[in-house]
């Protein structure tokens, strides 16, 4: 056997595993890689295809927030569908609270003149305060309001006309003797008038008009219906003046004149007639029929 | 470049299912290969757990310091990852990995100085003594105390690569002469003279 032979007989039995050479070898070669050089690559092969790390990778490839966004765009889906008619109701609802507010403006109005012409010691400022800092809320309350400012007109036994004749006198008359500062035509927002009842000005203003008496209120109310009508007596004053019987309400000036603070300088004397009553040089003015008498309140 | 013979080409063309665990164990390196770049990671893990220690020994025998092979394997893993895109199933898994390696091995050469993959065997022999004559060499050397793995440290380095492309790569003469681009004949020749070497340690 040749040299050359003798080596490729080595090298064949080397190949075919035969030699030992290389069971040696591997019994011998027991090296590995240090385990941050896998962490390393084995984080990088993850981050190469982004996935992240394995740890936590079975957190947020999981498929649970495919349903739970399908759920909750049901949920909110459903939501908004039943909102939507408490929506469009309350949109359709507000141009008819408007109109029941200028209603309400209007009572307002009516109990404050009430309130006024009683002498209560409540302004018109007051009022449109109290209007102001009132706001609408829901329509409960302001059936509840209309409903209670009904009953006290019941109360009282009167209408709004029966206190205000409105046929007998303009509008703008009848705005500027109940509240000048109010503007009826403009009333205000639909929003600041629906808590009045829970207010407690508001409160004491409808307290007020049930402590008076129902009686007083219509002579308050007749008084002012006749300042409207009230005849001036002319010059010269008459000097007699015949027996005749239809009695009229004069408003005579009692000569007292208040320097400090203003006062009534005026009181209703009844006559048996116009005449009568210009006869006195006294009477300023007069009005057709007798004078209101308060009847006693009662306890 | 490289063409897979028909056996091969069988192994490839097998269907492509789902990887649980126990299929990613039976499963031929290029499937999982194709399987991580459909973005299965665990495919990847465990073609990396198959050839990480070969891997890692090719590259430690070659540079002969841990530290320096735990660099080099890194950068090679690394490397093989950024390019995972870019893998066809034109030649065995092992092939596209074991070129890369000899390439960053072939470049951690030419930074130390040292052409020993690139040079004829005549030169090679020296050029190796010298660098085993280095001191964290012999540090590294320390550190596999076993007399086959010194003799293994001292072949030249051609013929050491042939052998441990044989040994650590499980490649056969065809494969390893593709990959290092030469003839059979040659690698024949590397090898002889190196198992001739070992075996002399192994029976002086």
């Amino acid at each position: 056997m040749t040299g050359k032979d003798k080596h490729d007989t080595e090298l064949e039995n080397y190949l075919d595993g035969s030699d030992g050479l290389t069971n040696a070898y591997h019994q011998d070669a027991k090296g590995m890689p240090p385990v941050h050089a896998d962490e390393a690559i084995l984080a990088a092969s993850r981050k190469a295809i982004g996935t992240g790390p394995a740890s936590v990778t079975p957190i947020f490839s999981a498929k649970w927030h495919v349903p739970v966004s399908i759920a909750a765009v049901v949920v909110l889906s459903v939501l908004v569908v039943f909102n939507l008619p408490n929506e469009s109701q309350r949109v359709l609802y507000e141009p008819v609270i408007e109109e029941s507010n200028s209603n309400s403006v209007r009572q307002k109005a009516d109990s404050f003149e009430r309130n006024e012409s009683i002498g209560q010691e409540i302004s018109v400022n007051e009022v449109e305060m109290i209007l102001d800092s009132t706001s609408l809320q829901d329509t409960r309350s302001q059936r509840a309001q209309s409903a209670e400012l009904s009953e006290l007109m019941a109360t009282e036994r009167m209408t709004m006309d029966e206190i205000i004749p409105v046929d007998e006198v303009s509008g703008e008359a009848l705005q500027q003797f109940i509240a000048p500062e109010m503007d009826f035509a403009n009333p205000r927002p639909a929003t600041s008038y629906s808590q009045i009842l829970d207010d407690p000005v508001s409160i004491s203003i409808n307290q007020t008009a049930n402590m008076n008496d129902g009686s007083d209120v219509m002579q308050r109310a007749e008084t002012a219906q006749r300042r409207q009508s009230a005849i001036e007596c002319t010059t010269p004053r008459p000097e007699e003046c015949a027996e005749i019987y239809m009695p009229v309400c004069a408003v005579r000036d009692t000569g007292i004149r208040c320097v400090t603070s203003p006062c009534d300088n005026t009181e209703q004397v009844d006559y048996s007639n116009a005449c009568s009553a210009c006869r006195d040089p006294e009477v300023l003015s007069y009005t057709e029929g007798q004078c209101l008498v308060p009847e006693p309140s009662e306890p | 470049m490289y063409e897979l013979s028909g056996e091969n080409m069988a192994l490839t063309t097998k269907a492509v299912t789902p990887y649980t665990l126990s299929m990613d164990q039976e499963s031929t390196d290029e499937d999982l290969m194709l399987s991580y770049q459909r973005g299965n990671a665990g495919a990847f893990e465990v073609l990396y757990s198959r050839h990480k220690g070969p891997v890692y020994r090719y590259v430690l025998r070659q540079c002969r310091v841990e530290e320096t092979a735990s660099e080099l394997f890194q950068e090679i893993w690394m490397k093989l990852i950024q390019n995972h895109k870019h893998y066809e199933v034109k030649a065995k898994f092992t092939t596209w990995l074991y070129t890369i390696a000899r390439h960053r091995i072939i470049d951690y050469y030419r930074q130390q100085g040292n052409r020993a993959l690139e040079v004829d065997s005549g030169e090679v022999d020296s050029l190796s003594a010298a660098h085993t004559d280095q001191p964290d060499v012999r540090a590294g050397l320390q550190q596999t105390i076993s007399q086959l793995a010194v003799a293994l440290e001292s072949l030249p380095a051609l013929q050491r690569e042939a052998f441990l492309l044989k040994e650590e790569a499980g490649m056969g003469l065809d494969e390893i002469a593709k990959l290092t681009g030469v003839n059979r004949e040659a690698v024949k020749s590397r090898l002889r003279y190196a198992v001739k070497k070992l075996r002399q340690v192994m029976n002086p």
